[in-house]
């Protein structure tokens, strides 16, 4: 019989900790945007992200996009760090101990809350050790220079540390489809590097994304 | 917004006209309600919930504990947002719940459950409280019954 006493605890009925309305504070006098625990936020206009793309490209020429993963990785291990540490305060266990679908949920509140879209994982590719992550209505994406190739680098880099935070593994990221293509939403795969290395000529000539999973699954 | 935000958002500009004054007056009236409504279903949530718990295991045979539990937290999440929500007068508030819950049975793919359950709360507040306040309460569950009509 399931005891209702159980489930009424606050770590067990913990609700919802990124809820848009409570997770975000501002005060207007000071100018400032924070989290519900305090943190700062930045609030990022288009013209920021869009000058961010121009003004890598005209300092960095084809480096940008370097700069850009590595921005995202510093970002990504950095946000795995005040994730980790927010979700472990709010349910009072270890994220490593928190059910799988309070984790997932919270996740994708969390990216909903700062802003960055929304996102989603496959589970199919999992028990062969690569994560598949789908994201829409991507910022980086919406601003970025149209370009012959996915141009989520940022996102890119932020999902790599994320997972090797996660993971304690070093991962890397590639972005499979991009919605600045035309795609129904942005794909990135997860996995080690050595094991993405082969197929990153692939991802970069835009063969199909099934295709390039299929390989990995079968290396 | 607040609706009540509303009202005072212009008040050095201008004085309420007389229906804005009504509503106002209207959602003063029936503050005393709102608060014993609350009181309520603070101090019997257990007791409304546990019936729930005990009904989703009766008519779910087969399905997992896990799930069932999974589905009574979203409906501890529901009962309190819509709580607080009949309180302030606020349908606007219940929005991040209703986001929370499209998430979870996307991810979980947990309509049917999270479907019963809902009814079988509303079915206890609806025996538990009085009809009048019942009446009060159900615009702020509706939303949540509306969307496992939608899922389904």
């Amino acid at each position: 019989m399931i005891s209702v006493a159980d489930l009424l605890t606050p770590k067990v009925a913990a609700g919802n900790y990124f809820a848009t309305n409570t997770y975000v504070r501002s005060d207007a006098e000071l100018g400032l945007l924070e989290n519900r625990s305090g943190s700062r936020l930045i609030a990022i206009p288009d013209t920021l992200i869009k000058a961010l793309y121009a003004g890598l490209e005209q300092e960095t020429g084809l480096a940008a996009r370097l700069v850009l993963i590595n921005c995202g990785r510093w970002w990504g291990k950095n946000f795995y760090q005040r994730f980790s540490e927010e979700l472990t305060g709010h349910y009072g266990v270890p994220l490593a101990s928190l059910p799988m679908v309070d984790f997932l949920q919270s996740l994708q509140q969390c990216w909903v809350s700062h802003g960055w879209g929304q996102i989603d994982f496959d589970p199919s590719y999992a028990e062969r050790g690569l994560f598949l992550v789908k994201t829409w209505n991507s910022p980086f994406a919406a601003q970025a220079p149209q370009m012959d190739r996915p141009v989520c680098f940022m996102d890119a880099g932020i999902l790599s540390a994320f997972f090797s935070g996660l993971t304690g593994k070093s991962l890397d990221c590639l972005q499979l489809t991009c919605e600045s293509l035309g795609a129904d939403c942005n794909r990135f795969v997860v996995g080690l590097e050595d094991r993405l290395e082969p197929v990153e000529a692939r991802v970069e000539a835009q063969e199909d994304w099934e295709a390039i999973m299929q390989s990995l699954v079968e290396s | 917004m607040h609706p009540l935000s509303d009202f005072f958002r212009e008040s050095d500009k201008r004085y309420l006209a007389q229906a804005e004054l009504k509503l106002l007056g209207r959602y003063t009236l029936s503050l005393p309600h709102r608060l014993a409504i609350y009181r309520q279903i603070r101090d019997q949530e257990l007791a409304l919930l546990q019936p729930v718990a005990d009904g989703l295991e009766k008519s779910l045979v087969g399905t997992s504990v896990t799930a069932i539990e999974q589905s009574l937290k979203l409906g501890i999440a529901v009962l309190r947002t819509s709580a607080m929500a009949m309180l302030t007068n606020d349908i606007s508030s219940l929005d991040d719940t209703l986001r929370w819950v499209r998430q979870s049975q996307a991810n979980n793919d947990s309509q049917q459950t999270d479907e019963l359950c809902f009814q079988l709360m509303t079915q206890q507040l609806e025996q538990r409280l009085e009809a009048a306040h019942f009446k009060l309460l159900l615009p702020y569950l509706e939303p949540f019954q509306k969307l496992a009509a939608t899922a389904a």
